[in-house]
């Protein structure tokens, strides 16, 4: 039974009833629903913003780790879990990803001995990891600092363009026929019954068998709406700067500095885009809602950054950013509430991204376990059509005989195609929004940061939302006219 | 000097572009390569100077391939794309005469929030060409080329002109260019704050609807392998000034021909 053709809605002032409801369209809200989507059970998922991917999943490194921290915890056999099938699962959904592998680097003998620690947690983990010399460290990532102690190498890190994969867990569970509303910050959780939570948002009233809290740092609002625990999350700020891909493509490796016992320091990160995320920082904060940026903690990232790659230099930065991550108490909570029962709490501080394709699977189990009704459904969607970008590949020939409009450039700096633009525009879970675009094509991502081009996705993304130029939105939030 | 039959490649029809194209193409083959369908750039296609340049080059024999993008250079090979077309042009050498444009946030050091309504000068134009009112108030940051045309159009359209950074007759306001500043308002900006050092207030905000980044022009950069400087194989002919579209085209005109003159010396040497 699908949302969309339920024939409950309606019924007791009910816009949809569904076996399941997930609250959160991030990273692991939408993996959830992209699951459950999968099975004969019927599931909706609500996101207060106007797009999905504009929490944490959207202000990350977009490292999909093997390592994230001391085994034996349930992150840590999730992340285990997850790490060897990112080349599957990301093929399937035509996600960019790339296993470039990480050295982490010693500056110090102190330092040094630290990586050894760390080496011994990662192969208890589960992955692998080897130390190396100095020179060996540098011969893996030319780049590196000669000041550089000792290494650790770690080669099943990966990178990943987190928004596409949100977005592409989106696209799965709508078009296995999930409701994906957006728009819908929960407003109120009643329990109508001992098995049944009536949600409701500005817009609509859904009745669920289960609800999953996998609302991020909004996950402790969520919990308290319902009756659920005190849960409580609180923002860890991250500041990151963008380096520019004419630097950053030469780099091989994803570059960690190595961990404290407080902080796990600024990185160098290649992204799927070819540019790379030196950050974060974190401090933790009271206020989700601030996002700024300051100079003084951007000149710190760049400088750290600068420590372990030299050749990174400040006017090489074409982008700053920052970002909340969820904090918590649990650091990693997948579990129902103590007190209401068919209430699952989804929820991790940073590793979203790398706990996702399990934690679903874990979802959907426990979901099972507690009495939802569910089988493999025949037919269901597993494979997203591909999605070809003209800047991955090598001799775009082909591909422009076969759509023309891959030839049109728009976005002249990351050379996204009209094709792309436009397919961002349409399809299950579209952009509607400029930043919408940026998210699934990485238009305007370059050093120009759509000076040239973001009139153009203005005026392309007015024509398919049926707004206009001055009421089109620039960001999830904010139009471009006032 | 005519022994390497490749082509010199030329990205870009504007001004520059087409003073090297014409600099270039009475001593060799030449390809202009340029993003949008008609030739003109910061010009303007209109301009009629503009519009004889372009008869000229292309009476020279210049390939003009306009509506089509130089998106990669390499190994003496400028890649190509338009719409239903894509290949890879032979060259002997490559000159990037793809303009200017107006400093990001980041070349700004310009830090805070980054919510809706800022935006670049070239976007800005674009949007209030259109002649539909889209801001208030607007800040613009800075007296690149862009700064009085937005002006003119944005108060044209009813809203008020404050200028950050520039020597503005333009503006209703003007404030000078700070030692910091940073944008504020978390889902639409609200102001520009603006930090100066010494006496007075440590900041001051600049209430606004939009901030439209004006700046510092700098080049376009944006065929891969053909960005950073230091190629012998590439030529960049992206001069902040001066901006008068003539004394642009004869400057790139007397750069090819600088470059010809080059290249004739390694050829006898």
């Amino acid at each position: 039974m699908h949302a969309d053709q339920d024939p409950l809605a309606g019924v007791r002032g009910l816009d949809s009833d569904v076996d399941v409801a997930v609250v959160g369209g991030g990273v692991l809200g939408t993996a959830i629903a992209a699951r459950v989507a999968a099975t004969t059970a019927s599931v909706c998922l609500l996101e207060a913003e106007t797009d999905v991917a504009e929490g944490a999943s959207k202000g990350n490194a977009g490292v999909a780790v093997a390592y994230y921290g001391p085994p034996g915890t349930d992150e840590a056999a999730l992340i285990e879990a997850s790490f060897p099938g990112w080349e599957e699962l990301a093929g399937r959904l035509s996600v960019p990803y790339r296993r470039l592998g990480a050295v982490m680097v010693a500056l110090d003998d102190e330092q040094a001995a630290a990586l050894e620690h760390t080496r011994d947690e990662v192969r208890a983990c589960g992955a692998r990891a080897e130390m190396l010399t100095s020179a060996q460290t540098r011969d893996l990532e030319p780049l590196v600092t000669a000041r550089c102690v000792a290494g650790l190498s770690m080669p099943d890190e990966g990178v990943i363009d987190p928004m596409a994969l949100t977005v592409a867990y989106a696209q799965l569970a709508a078009v296995n026929g999930a409701a994906i509303r957006l728009a819908s910050p929960v407003t109120a959780v009643r329990a109508e019954d001992d098995e049944h939570l009536v949600l409701s948002t500005p817009a609509a009233r859904i009745r669920a068998r289960f609800v999953v809290n996998a609302a991020g740092l909004a996950a402790g609002r969520v919990s308290r709406l319902a009756g659920g625990e005190e849960l409580r999350y609180w923002p860890r700020k991250g500041q990151y700067a963008v380096l520019d891909r004419a630097l950053a493509s030469s780099l091989a490796r994803i570059v960690f500095s190595t961990h404290s016992a407080t902080t796990k320091g600024i990185n160098v990160v290649p992204t799927t885009h070819g540019s790379a995320l030196l950050g974060p920082t974190a401090l933790d904060a009271g206020d989700a809602g601030d996002k700024a940026t300051d100079r003084d903690t951007i000149e710190h990232v760049i400088a750290s950054a600068a420590a372990l790659v030299p050749s990174i230099r400040p006017e090489h930065v074409i982008k700053y950013f920052a970002a909340n991550r969820p904090a918590s108490d649990e650091q990693h909570r997948l579990r129902f509430d103590a007190r209401v029962p068919n209430l699952l709490h989804c929820t991790n501080r940073s590793a979203g991204v790398s706990v996702s394709p399990a934690a679903a699977s874990r979802v959907l189990e426990l979901l099972l376990a507690a009495g939802l009704d569910a089988r493999r459904r025949t037919g269901a969607v597993d494979v997203l059509p591909p999605a070809p970008r003209l800047r991955a590949t090598a001799e775009p020939a082909a591909l422009i005989n076969q759509d023309p409009q891959f030839g049109q450039v728009v976005c002249a700096c990351e050379h996204v195609s009209a094709a792309e633009i436009n397919r961002a525009l349409d399809g299950p879970v579209p952009a509607t929004s400029i930043d919408g675009v940026r998210k699934r094509t990485g238009a305007m991502y370059g050093r120009c940061q759509g000076s040239l081009c973001s009139a153009g996705i203005a005026f392309l993304t007015a024509l398919r939302t049926g707004t206009s130029p001055a009421t089109v939105r620039q960001t999830a939030r904010g139009a471009l006219g006032s | 000097m005519n022994t390497d039959p490749r082509p010199v490649a030329v990205v870009g029809a504007g001004p520059s572009g087409l003073g090297c194209a014409i600099g270039l193409a009475a001593h060799v083959p030449v390809v202009l390569v340029e993003r949008i369908p008609v030739a003109g750039g910061s010009a303007g296609w209109e301009n009629p100077e503009i519009r004889g340049h372009a008869a000229h080059a292309a009476g020279l024999g210049v390939e003009l391939r306009l509506g089509q993008t130089a998106i990669r250079w390499s190994g003496h090979r400028l890649l190509v794309a338009g719409p239903g077309a894509c290949d890879w042009v032979p060259a002997r050498h490559l000159f990037v005469a793809a303009g200017l444009r107006p400093a990001t946030a980041a070349d700004l050091k310009l830090t805070g929030d980054r919510p809706a309504g800022v935006v670049p000068a070239t976007v800005a134009e674009h949007l209030l060409d259109t002649g539909v009112a889209l801001w208030r108030t607007v800040v613009i940051v800075g007296d690149g080329p862009w700064a009085p045309r937005v002006a003119e159009r944005a108060r044209r359209l009813g809203a008020r002109i404050i200028a950050v950074g520039s020597d503005a007759a333009w503006a209703d306001e003007q404030l000078d260019r700070p030692r910091q500043w940073r944008i504020v308002g978390r889902d639409r900006v609200r102001a520009l704050r603006l930090c100066y050092e010494g006496a007075g207030p440590a900041s001051i905000d600049v209430r606004c609807d939009a901030v439209v980044l004006a700046a510092d022009p700098l080049p376009n950069r944006n065929i891969d392998g053909a960005v950073l400087p230091g190629s012998a194989q590439v030529s960049f002919v992206q001069p902040a000034a001066p901006r008068d579209p003539g004394e642009r085209f004869d400057a790139a005109r007397r750069a090819a021909g600088e470059w010809l003159e080059a290249a004739r010396k390694v050829v006898l040497a």
